[in-house]
């Protein structure tokens, strides 16, 4: 048997990255995400140490726990990380109440004060869940108000199972709606097949109606998976935000199980081409005085003004958890029943050796190839479940999404 | 034009060191100082007076020239401004007001630099003349007349003069304006003064040096000592240590003040940083976020009359437990306080009756069963709806059963719950305040309600001040000092009882009825004001008995025509055992103004969803 040893060449570091604009000339630095404008005499040194250190963090309090009220779903889309709603093969009883319960309890115990906790909903389908879910809710605003807090909440839904009942909760919390539309009907259907044959296209714009006649939720967003094969994404996007969505962004597709799926280098430069043609239609909406909200460069631009660096990608293992059917904690709802990146139980509470290991060991300057990556702490590194999964092939596509959200940057911030 | 490096986005921002600006002017290390006029150093402003050069007024010795341009009016830097002689500023003549006719002339040869430094802020923005010099080179020295002659001569002509001793420089005398601090236009501080030119004067609590400085530029965000509100308590100590004496509001006693205080030491280390932001006379350990205009969770009309309905039941509520908790003890100073925010709470309940009278609703006098009411938990086909924040935060109805508690520190506490608790009631008339402004085609007449909202919402604020003061005040004390001892009213109810219960019913009455009326509000609710004279006598007899006044509630009335109100107003006024003249009076203003609006025919106000009932009531 021949051992094969991957040996990763050290590159050298990425301290900054130039760019140009209508606005003249400029430099992203590494440390801290600073953004300057430069004259041609620029140089740069690094400061040593540097003024934003990216230290491994102590797990800091829990801020989101995601519950994992079932498994199954009624969708069977070929790309879900979760196997059609499956898990693995694992499928499982739904969570029972004492467990929904006692994952609220953990969260308001364990949420730093003055600060308001998010609880979320993910699956398989939440909605498959209805009672659970709903009882959950109340049972989490009433604790809340007795321990004097306030509590917001979150759902990632098809859409397709969206009853009044439910668009009344929605409103009547602080809730963040997020509905997983993959553009116009035909391809939405071909790629989010129903279970039982409907259409879940047309299942999920009566849950929008049913959603506007019961008062809207504090915010109600569109992610629109990409996957092979899709149509053109500035059309889409402007499907997408006719539907009346506070926002709508797109998510490549980068691992999944199904064949087909997965964006390959090829895919991701024409992908990259048609997100900055959205950006381009986003600015000119903008430059008129239009709202146009494409999420992937709203938060991009706020990002990058906040001077937003830090070494992982989400808050996965540090302030987010994700909550199993059957109690146990994860890293992220990605991560759940493996058994690699368990952190606890809802009883024993997060296991912080365990999160402090996760955090040590996924930090971005311990990844391949990223020391060598002027946008490691912009991007953290990506998605910690597809980066294992799949390896880091769509870093050019992240380079060159983020070089034009900085031109765009300078560009908004001071109008031609 | 654009420097070679500008930092464009916030931690660029941050980063960036720019020459000359202390440390103490970056938003992160300030210590939140929010006194206009306490940013700056005001003496800086007059050291740029006269255009060209600069002057030092902090010496004993006078007013120093101690910088200038390369030339100014054709005299060279070089030659004035050596290390060997210094230069000072010796005369002055200028208008003293801009209206004046003649010029004021000073002389500076002995005065101070302070002393210059005032005539020198007095300058209105006119033409100035100067006269400076090095003193030992002015021989002999100019006379008064001489002096005089040549600021007139140079104030007149703008021409310059410059004497010379031997070839070194003696003095010189030039007329300008005085320099304009603001940009006329945009009213920034002009690039005339370098960075960090207008705040090196001020204290900084870290460097500790405010200990020596004595003059008063100290941080007013965070003081160590204010005025308390409470004119017997004296200046209140903020710089406490709050770890050793967590519950020390203040103290007139200075011993224990003292004792109470970071030492000097303690604060150099850094014990300043635990002094909260001091606003409207309170310590704040945290700021509300600031409210945006909401977009989508605005009350509408209907809605809007509801809450109010609701509030002024809330309102109602607070005076009655604010006085039966007044009324239960002896400690005078105590009752004062509480009777005093009763007192509030009543112009409150008038003024939210005065809202719905301009929405044109009927008025709500009736008392509510909760405070901090959770619409969420009202019985059905009540109209209030849980309000949702601009900034998405879902507020916290504190929603406690409204009863009847005497003082004691438990009760003080829960009075300063309810009002700390701005969700509940500021929250509530925040968000009808919003509403109302930012919606003026469903509320025309927005202005009058928005001005009478902003009053409450203002008045609402110094309430947990006072409740604290009585709270250190009484907490002295075992609760059976100062808590008198009465006996419940039991039937058969002795006659002070019904008196005073037919008083407390009465001037609600009066209350609702002026506010059904057109015309005469403003005199019956006077009379109303007089009239609780008599019922604080009312009450005092039945104490006097060793009985207690439980505020019997009131019957629902608020929706009764003016023909209904009449029988009602004779039938309290039959019940009260020993009317008066002034209830007499009272009785026939009222009774003539009721069919005064009957004879009108008045339009009917619309019922609003009226008081409602809720279900899951906290007790406390």
């Amino acid at each position: 048997m021949t051992t094969l040893v991957q040996i990763h060449t050290p590159q050298p570091a990425a301290h900054h990255f130039r760019f140009s604009s209508a606005q003249g000339e400029h430099v992203f630095l590494v440390d801290g995400s600073q953004i300057y404008d430069i004259g041609d005499d620029f140089a740069f040194a690094p400061p040593r140490p540097p003024m934003f250190p990216m230290v491994v963090p102590s797990p800091p309090p829990l801020h989101s726990l995601s519950l994992h009220l079932g498994q199954s779903c009624n969708l069977h889309c070929g790309y879900c990380y979760a196997d059609g709603g499956a898990f693995g093969g694992t499928g499982g009883s739904p969570m029972d109440e004492t467990t929904a319960r006692k994952s609220v309890d953990l969260l308001l115990r364990e949420a730093e004060s003055g600060t308001v906790p998010v609880l979320g909903f993910l699956g398989g389908e939440p909605l498959l869940h209805r009672g659970l879910l709903h009882s959950t809710v109340h049972y989490a605003a009433a604790e809340a108000a007795r321990s004097g807090k306030s509590i917001r909440f979150s759902l990632t839904t098809n859409g397709t199972l969206l009853t009044e009942e439910d668009a009344l909760l929605f409103s009547e919390y602080d809730w963040t709606v997020q509905i997983s539309v993959d553009g116009m009907a035909a391809l939405h259907d071909r790629q989010r097949p129903a279970k039982n044959g409907g259409s879940s296209h047309a299942a999920l714009l009566g849950a929008l109606e049913r959603m506007e006649k019961a008062g809207r939720p504090r915010a109600l967003t569109a992610r629109s998976t990409i996957a092979r094969g899709w149509g053109r994404l500035p059309e889409e996007l402007d499907y997408l935000l006719s539907l009346g969505f506070d926002d709508a962004g797109f998510s490549p597709v980068l691992a999944a199980d199904g064949d087909g799926f997965a964006l390959t280098r090829d895919d991701l430069a024409r992908f990259l081409n048609e997100m900055t043609e959205c950006g381009e239609r986003a600015v000119a909406h903008w430059r008129e005085g239009r709202a146009y909200p494409f999420a992937n460069l709203q938060t991009a631009l706020r990002q990058l003004h906040q001077g937003h660096h830090q070494p992982y990608p989400c808050g996965a293992g540090a302030g987010y958890l994700s909550a199993s059917t059957s109690g146990r904690l994860y890293a992220c709802h990605r991560f759940v029943n493996d058994a690699k990146r368990a952190m606890g139980s809802i009883t024993s509470g997060p296991e912080d050796r365990r999160r402090r290991q996760f955090l040590e060991e996924r930090h971005v300057d311990q990844q391949q190839p990223c020391g060598g990556c002027w946008a490691r702490y912009l991007c953290g590194g990506s998605c910690h479940h597809e980066a294992l999964r799949a390896g880091r092939h769509a870093c050019d596509y992240i380079r060159g999404w983020l070089a034009f959200c900085l031109r765009v940057y300078v560009e908004m911030e001071t109008p031609a | 034009m654009r420097p070679k490096l500008f930092p464009r986005n916030l931690t660029a921002q941050a980063a960036k060191l720019v020459a000359g600006n202390p440390a103490t002017s970056r938003p992160e290390s300030g210590t939140d100082v929010c006194t206009p006029g306490l940013e700056i150093d005001l003496r800086a402003l007059e050291e740029r007076f006269f255009p060209g050069l600069l002057w030092d007024f902090e010496r004993g010795d006078g007013a120093r020239l101690v910088g200038m341009d390369e030339e100014v009016q054709g005299l060279q830097r070089h030659e004035c401004l050596t290390e060997d002689a210094p230069v000072f500023l010796l005369g002055l003549c200028a208008k003293m007001r801009a209206a004046d006719k003649g010029v004021t002339f000073f002389r500076f040869d002995s005065s101070a630099g302070r002393a210059v430094w005032r005539r020198v802020r007095d300058l209105p923005k006119t033409r100035v003349a100067i006269l400076f010099g090095v003193r030992e080179r002015m021989t002999p020295p100019l006379g008064q007349d001489e002096l005089l002659k040549l600021l007139r001569q140079v104030q007149e002509t703008g021409s310059p003069v410059i004497k010379k001793s031997g070839t070194a420089f003696a003095y010189a005398a030039m007329a300008a304006p005085r320099a304009a601090y603001l940009h006329p236009d945009t009213g920034v501080i002009p690039e005339l003064f370098a960075p960090g030119e207008l705040t090196k004067g001020l204290c900084s609590p870290w460097q500790f040096d405010f200990r020596d400085c004595g003059c008063n530029y100290w941080a007013a965000g965070k003081p160590d000592m204010v005025q308390s509100g409470d004119p017997a308590v004296g200046p209140v100590n903020y710089g406490r240590n709050r770890t050793k004496h967590p519950h020390t509001q203040d103290s007139p006693d200075r011993g224990i003040r003292n004792d109470a205080m970071y030492t000097a030491s303690q604060m150099v280390a850094g014990a300043w940083k635990a002094l909260p932001p001091v606003l409207g006379d309170r310590e704040r350990n945290t700021l509300p976020p600031p409210r945006q205009p909401a977009g989508k969770n605005l009350f509408h009309r209907e809605e809007a009359a509801t809450e109010l309905a609701y509030l002024a039941t809330v309102e109602h509520a607070l005076v009655v437990e604010y006085l039966y908790a007044a009324y239960s003890t002896h400690d005078r100073q105590a009752a004062a306080v509480i009777q005093s925010i009763a007192i509030d709470e009543m112009r409150h309940l008038l003024w939210v009756n005065e809202l719905l009278q301009i929405l044109g609703y009927a008025p709500s006098t009736t008392r509510a069963a909760v405070i901090g009411a959770d619409p969420a938990k009202a019985e059905p086909g009540c109209g209030r709806r849980r309000m949702q924040e601009a900034d998405g935060h879902q507020p916290t109805y504190i929603h406690v059963e409204s009863r009847l508690r005497s003082l004691t520190l438990a009760t003080l506490d829960y009075f300063i719950d309810v009002e700390k608790n701005s969700r509940t009631l500021n929250g509530l008339y925040t968000h009808l305040y919003l509403s109302i402004d930012a919606q003026p085609e469903e509320f025309p007449e927005n202005v009058r309600l928005t001005a009478i909202l902003r009053l409450i919402i203002d008045e609402g604020e110094d309430h947990y001040a006072r409740l604290a003061t009585v709270r250190t005040h009484l907490a002295a004390r075992p609760e059976n000092e100062w808590l008198r001892n009465l006996q419940r009213a039991e039937e058969p109810y002795p006659p002070a009882y019904g008196a005073a219960a037919a008083w407390y019913h009465l001037l609600l009455h009066i209350i609702s009825v002026s506010f059904r009326l057109d015309n005469g509000r403003a005199s019956l609710l006077q009379m109303a004001k007089e009239l609780m004279q008599d019922l604080d006598a009312a009450i005092c007899q039945l104490q006097a008995d060793g009985v207690e006044f439980d505020w019997p509630e009131p019957p629902a009335a608020d929706e009764e025509t003016l023909e209904e109100a009449l029988p009602r107003l004779h039938g309290y006024v039959s019940r009260i055992g020993s009317p008066s003249q002034r209830l007499f009076d009272a009785a026939n203003a009222a009774e003539a103004l009721i069919r005064a609006g009957l004879r009108n025919g008045q339009a009917p106000l619309r019922p609003s969803a009226g008081p409602c009932r809720y279900m899951e009531v906290r007790g406390r």
